[in-house]
This record gives structure tokens, sequence and C-alpha cells, in this order.
């Protein structure tokens, strides 16, 4: 197998073991990205941990699932991120349609939250408010801090499309959330 | 630069993703315009709120057995569903066998292609094979002969029913072979006895599937339903279609099979 640029030389010697259903080396790699991939799926769906916790997992199952596929053209954790974003994405349209079921009373409440974190709160109901690849944009450059080349790894996109939506991302985040604090001035 | 530049620009700015020229640029306009000054002071708040609503760090340990349990489920899940994509194409080659025997009293025509589609859009190889012209079986009784043109018929089959006479054997690649009579019957013998059955063979219908994956109890989270269609293109032009609908979900519902022959004109 041929070793991508900034991959680790026994990380090929991982992969390959992977390929062959190591469960072993699953583990150890396991153990090694949990924290890593739970941090971008809490950054992603915000909210509960648990839900973040239960995204890490499903990452990590289609993960073991795919893995006979994965050739190896990047890191291993990379490739993760990359399914960590694919799961959260799903699951953030998922609970956008559910949200859409919901009662409206039910939405008001979530939009009209009392609490003295209201600012977080209002962050956070900004964010929900944005198509669901603006959020894992702003989630991956705010929250876990990615550059923008490790953000085009993540959602395996070019580094010129990550520029332009991202700089979308910002200006749609801002407009939101400064109105959302003017409707409730 | 126009306000409407430099609002577009000020999150980049903040982010420190601007050139230096552009920069300059901006710090120019900013200097004489008051209301980009107020919107910059505004995008540094939103930005600044964004960064301060950064999640917790506080990873849980990794939890090992519970991954090992979700990827015993999630595999029990695959192996059902290909099952019952065998069970789909096997139930539409049947239905297109029966039919041809149906429609084909006269004249027999030779099946020179068999095309079967599931759900996942997986290619299946099938021999062709010569139809019976003039089977007549329970099934093929209670279904009336066309009279037209592209005629449509319904028929509602029990699961529990062996299948009627086939036309082709279908062949999915996998290490295990599961000979069916009875296809549903036969796929659930199999899953509840852990992976493999073979029941008694009919010598005209063979389904190979890949069986690599133990069924663990509690994995009976199915998809509703599920669809598939075959086709069959007869030597004389005539076009034999059929369409099935299996409910994985509830083992008790009947196989939905739809036909549409449509004679080459």
């Amino acid at each position: 197998m041929q070793r991508s640029i900034g991959q680790p030389r026994d990380e090929c010697a991982l992969i390959e073991r992977l390929r062959h259903r190591d469960s072993a080396a699953f583990d150890e790699v396991y153990t090694a990205h949990h924290p890593y991939v739970y941090r971008v799926c809490r950054c992603l769906v915000g909210g509960a941990k648990e839900v973040a916790h239960d995204l890490a997992q499903e990452t990590f199952v289609r993960a073991y699932r795919a893995m006979p596929a994965f050739r190896g053209e990047c890191a291993l954790r990379t490739w993760l991120y990359r399914i960590a974003v694919s799961v959260c994405l799903q699951w953030l349209r998922r609970s956008r349609r559910r949200q859409e079921r919901a009662l409206p009373a039910e939405r008001l409440a979530r939009r009209c939250p009392v609490s003295e974190r209201l600012e977080q709160l209002q962050v956070q109901e900004t964010m929900a408010a944005l198509p669901e690849h603006y959020r894992a944009l702003l989630a991956l450059r705010y929250f876990s801090g990615f550059s923008y080349r490790e953000v085009a790894d993540a959602m395996g996109w070019s580094l010129a499309r990550v520029k332009v939506t991202l700089h979308r991302a910002r200006n749609a985040f801002r407009d939101r959330y400064l109105e959302s604090l003017e409707g409730n001035e | 630069m126009t306000c409407r530049r430099a609002s577009a620009l000020i999150p980049a700015y903040l982010d420190g993703e601007l050139s230096a020229a552009a920069t300059a640029r901006l710090d120019a306009h900013l200097e004489r315009c008051a209301r980009c000054q107020r919107r910059m002071a505004d995008s540094r708040r939103a930005m600044a709120a964004l960064a301060a609503a950064r999640p917790d760090d506080d990873a849980p340990a990794p939890d090992v057995g519970d991954l090992r349990a979700r990827i015993a489920v999630a595999s029990g899940r695959a192996a059902l569903r290909r099952a019952w994509l065998v069970a789909g194409v096997t139930a539409a080659l049947g239905a297109a066998a029966l039919t041809s025997a149906l429609y084909l009293a006269h004249p027999p025509g030779r099946v020179v292609e068999i095309a079967v589609q599931g759900a996942q859009d997986r290619p299946i190889e099938v021999e062709p094979h010569q139809p019976t012209p003039h089977a007549e079986t329970e099934e093929t009784k209670a279904v009336p002969t066309p009279q037209r043109p592209a005629a449509q018929r319904a028929i509602r089959r029990r699961p529990h029913m062996d299948p009627p006479t086939p036309a082709a054997v279908a062949q999915v690649p996998g290490p295990a072979r599961l000979a069916c009579r009875g296809m549903t019957a036969a796929l659930l013998a199999a899953l509840l006895s852990g992976g493999e059955s073979t029941v008694e063979a009919n010598p005209t219908v063979a389904v190979v599937i890949a069986w690599d994956d133990v069924l663990p109890e509690g994995a009976w989270n199915v998809p509703e339903t599920s669809s598939y269609s075959a086709a069959v293109t007869l030597a004389n032009g005539d076009r034999n279609t059929v369409a099935t609908e299996t409910h994985p979900a509830d083992p008790d519902a009947p196989i939905m099979v739809a036909a549409t022959y449509e004679p080459h004109l």
C-alpha cells in the first residue's frame, strides 16, 4: 500500500491489519481516535453529550464496515473525520425534519429559551437555522479549531470551495445572529 | 471600497484571512465610515459569541464493548437486507417466469435477456433459460390469459407458498449457499438458525447469497418495504416486466407482484 503525504509509517501497517479485520487493531484505532471523533461530533451537533457519543460510536461502526475498502489515500484520522461529518450531517438533516414536524408551540419554546446562557443558546439557535453544510463548516473551523486545509479534508471538498462557502456561512451566521439579538431587545 | 464590499469582508478580516492589501483597504474605509464601524462591532460580537459557544471538551471514555455490540447489530441488519434482496429478486424472477409461461402460449419465445434491479441497484448475473410455454400451475390457473397489449395483472401470493415455475438461476456472490423453495420461509429459517440453512431444494431455483455475518438477537430492525423489478425480453421482441414489493418487517405480509406484458408490435 502506498503511503500518503503526512501519514506515519506505522499507520500503514495498522491500516493493513485493519483491512484484514484484525479486531485488536480496530480497538487500538478506536481508543486512540475516539476523543477526536467525539469532539468533532459534539462540535457539529451541539446539544446533548449522549447524542455526540452516539454519533461517534456510529462513526466507528461505519468505519469498521468500510475498512476493507479503505486504501489509505489520506490519514486515518482524516478519513474518520470525513465519516463523522457525514454521520453528523445526516443526523442534522433528520433532526431538522423532526423539528419541522413538531408542534408550533414546541418550536416556539425552543426558540425563546429563558436562561442565563441566553447568548450561548442564541448562537445554538442561529446555528440550527443555518443550512447543514454552513453549520458543519463553522463548527469545524471555530469549535474544532481546524485549519482551512483540515476542514477541506474532513468535508471532502476542495480548499477553494471551503473558502467560498465558509465566507458565506460566516456572513449568514452574523446576519441571523444580529437579527435574533434585535428581536430579543 | 463600497460599504457593501466592506461588510462582506469583515468576517474574513476578523478571522485573519484577508490579504494585507485587502486589510489596508478595509481599514481605510472603516476610518471614515461610521456605519461600517458599527457593522464591524456587530460582527466582532457575533464571531466572539460563536467562539464562546464552543462545546465542552469532555469526551467520555471509549466504550469498546458498546461499539462491538453496535457493530454486531449493524452486521445483522446488513445480512437481513441482503436476505430480503434475495427474496425480492427471487420473487421477481419467479413472477417473470410465471407470466412468461402464461403469455407465451402463442408462439413460445426464447428468453434472450433478463435484467433484475433491486433497491440497491446491485447487478445480478442471470443465466438465460428456456421458459416452459405451457406450464399450468395453481397460480397460472388463477390469472386470466391476456387479451390485449400491455395487460397488467396483480397477483397476491402468500410467502409460505412455493414459488412459481422459475425461468432462471440468479447468483449473488457469497461464501454460503442457500437453496430455497418457498423463499421467504427458507430465508427466515436461515435467519433463525444463525446463518445457514438448506431446506428442500427446488431443482430449478438456486439462490446463492453472501452469508458471512452472524445474525444477532434483536436485529429485526429492517425497512418496512423493499421493491424490486425484473424485466425479461424475449427473442420475439416481447417484453415482460415484473415488480415486487416485500415487507421485511412483517414476515406474514404477502409479497405483492405486479406484472406487465408488452408484446412486440
